[in-house]
């Protein structure tokens, strides 16, 4: 009897044990890949992304159009649903996700907007590149510095300092209550002079 | 004489072979009145179609997965959508069973997973009947409120829950006979069960609190004493004396840590196929849970939204529920698990709260313990409505209407 009770606290205390063991692993999500953490952890992508993917389709050297059509995956969070034309960032700001496998290449960041109502700055992983003041035909342009860019998942920020309000707030004719910042139609960061559009 | 008759008419339905008579009677009528329901509400006659027909909403994912599980745990390689859903929502202990009998019966159609699920969860769900109505005489000693929990289960409201592919049944009955067991005082049988309920869903490891306070609860009955002339120390000393108590029966130390053992391997489990061992919480991102809180989903629906929707009123009608049979039969250790359940599920919404608090054991179990002492007109009225409910929530439950469910 003795005994019996001597092997049920020692398979107890294993059991304690261990449990303390899986919850202090399972804390820990570092082994987690890197397009798990964007999505589940992080919270930071609209859409879950495989690593596959991320490395594969949503990297470096490609052509992110925001429309309807194509309807990018790498989307982070603060932005609408892709529209036909391009997709609003509704808010203060918004991020994209790009994996990049060799950060000490040159790169450069190009941005195509349709349509902007405030002043807009881009970030690189937190790190201002420049003000987002389209040219003529729309389009954004700037040589990345060096040493911004990492291996793995990069974030480009487009963010305004001033308070965004809704549409209809601002303007009582419209019919939109969304509070609109600015329609970006592409982006893409490219170490090469050409690139293939996803 | 008339005492001597009482007395063999209650032996007689005590008696195991009378109680799975009854049980499987009610069961049978319950689902004849489902499918009569099916035929009527769908004009098709077919007993597979209804069958089949029955499973909705969630019995899908569950198809996907037992499939991939038969297939030689290719599962264990699938990868989410890009919605963000993923096979770990789910625990595993109830798929895996439907695999193993889908491998042996199923002769790789996937209908018959279905069916064999269906199958599978009536033998859990009157095995699940028959130890509540045990647990119902061992806690209650009523036979009237006893038969009247076996018949709110089979005829009652949401009961299609437990005949169809999603995993009430098995949490009910592991659920049942985790209580049966703590109040027959076997813990390693208690644990054993506990360890495949926390394999089932994540809300079976809440069980450790409803050991913790019927513990406590029997303590303050059996043992304690209180010294008003030094309270603080008087409670310490109970505090002490109740852990070394406890702490002196290795039955039901080794018991409850089997418990959450269901659940820490499914952790440990994720943790190596994902590097995130609570990806089933991460998960509920896809599914777009939010965490109000109950206090500010109860505001939003019943001062914002006015008027409620039916949910929103089934919940408020739960809590009252909970708190009046809290405080008129005051078995705390029931009560816990009950607002555990309600809290877990109302907080994000009051989507699927009805079928929990059917299926969490504890609401119907009480209920059951009132409405036993209820007048027998008062009775009368009230099972009659819960039984058209019932009628009406199967119909809107084959219509895959979502505002009843």
């Amino acid at each position: 009897m003795k005994a019996k009770s001597v092997i049920l606290y020692i398979l107890s205390g294993i059991l304690f044990i261990g449990y303390l063991v899986v919850m202090g692993i399972s804390l820990d999500t570092s082994r987690a890949t890197d397009a798990y953490r964007l999505y589940y952890v992080d919270k930071q992508v609209k859409y879950y992304l495989s690593q596959k993917d991320l490395e594969k389709k949503f990297c470096a050297d490609r052509k992110f159009v925001f429309t309807s059509d194509y309807n990018p995956l790498n989307l982070g969070n603060g932005w609408g649903d892709p529209e036909p034309d391009a997709t609003w960032i509704l808010g203060k700001s918004g991020d994209v996700f790009v994996y990049v496998t060799h950060p000490e290449r040159d790169y450069r960041i190009k941005l195509e907007v349709a349509q902007t109502l405030y002043e807009n700055d881009l970030y690189i992983n937190d790190v201002l590149i420049g003000k987002v003041e389209p040219d003529g035909q729309g389009f954004v342009e700037y040589n990345v510095p060096e040493g911004i860019l990492t291996e793995g998942v990069n974030k480009i920020t487009i963010s305004t300092q001033s308070d965004v309000y809704a549409l209809n707030y601002i303007n009582p004719d419209a019919t939109d209550n969304r509070p609109l910042n600015i329609y970006v139609r592409s982006l893409n960061l490219s170490s090469a002079p050409e690139w293939s559009d996803i | 004489m008339e005492g001597l008759r009482k007395k063999k008419i209650y032996d007689r339905l005590t008696k195991p072979s009378s109680v799975i008579i009854v049980l499987i009677a009610l069961f049978v009528i319950s689902r004849i009145s489902m499918y009569l329901v099916f035929s009527r509400s769908t004009g098709d006659s077919s007993v597979r179609n209804f069958l089949l027909a029955m499973n909705r909403w969630d019995t899908g994912w569950y198809q996907w997965y037992v499939t991939y599980i038969g297939k030689d745990l290719e599962i264990l390689h699938a990868t989410p959508t890009y919605n963000g859903q993923a096979w770990w929502a789910f625990f595993p202990l109830f798929p895996s069973i439907v695999a193993f009998f889908w491998k042996i019966f199923g002769n790789n159609d996937q209908n018959n997973i279905l069916l064999i699920g269906e199958a599978v969860n009536t033998v859990f769900f009157l095995v699940a009947e028959y130890f509540g109505f045990k647990y119902m005489m061992v806690t209650r000693k009523s036979l009237f409120a006893a038969y009247s929990y076996v018949a709110f289960m089979s005829l009652g409201l949401y009961s299609f829950y437990f005949s169809i592919l999603y995993t009430e049944a098995l949490f009910l009955m592991l659920l049942t006979l985790c209580f049966y067991f703590l109040k027959t005082k076997r813990y390693i049988a208690m644990g054993i069960a506990g360890a495949f309920l926390s394999a089932t869903r994540n809300a079976g490891i809440m069980f450790v609190f409803v050991i913790l306070v019927e513990l406590v609860e029997e303590y303050i009955r059996e043992t304690a004493s209180f010294d008003r002339k030094s309270p603080v120390k008087s409670i310490f000393l109970n505090i002490k004396d109740f852990v070394v108590t406890n702490i002196k029966k290795p039955e039901l130390i080794f018991g409850t840590c089997l418990v959450p053992l269901g659940f820490f391997s499914f952790m440990a489990l994720l943790s190596k196929i994902t590097g995130d061992g609570l990806a089933f919480l991460h998960v509920q991102r896809a599914w777009g849970k939010n965490s109000n809180g109950l206090i500010r989903n109860l505001k939003y629906a019943f001062y914002n939204e006015f008027p409620p929707d039916f949910l929103s009123i089934a919940t408020l009608l739960i809590i009252i529920l909970i708190v009046i049979t809290c405080i008129n039969q005051k078995r705390f250790y029931e009560t816990i698990f009950s607002v555990i359940i309600l809290l877990a599920s109302a907080s994000s919404s009051f989507y699927s709260v009805p079928r929990y608090a059917i299926g969490c054991f504890t609401v119907v179990v009480a209920f059951s313990d009132e409405f036993s002492k209820f007048k027998p007109l008062t009775r009368a009225f009230l099972g009659a409505m819960i039984l058209v409910m019932e009628l009406i929530l199967t119909k809107y439950w084959i219509l895959v209407d979502p505002n009843l469910v």
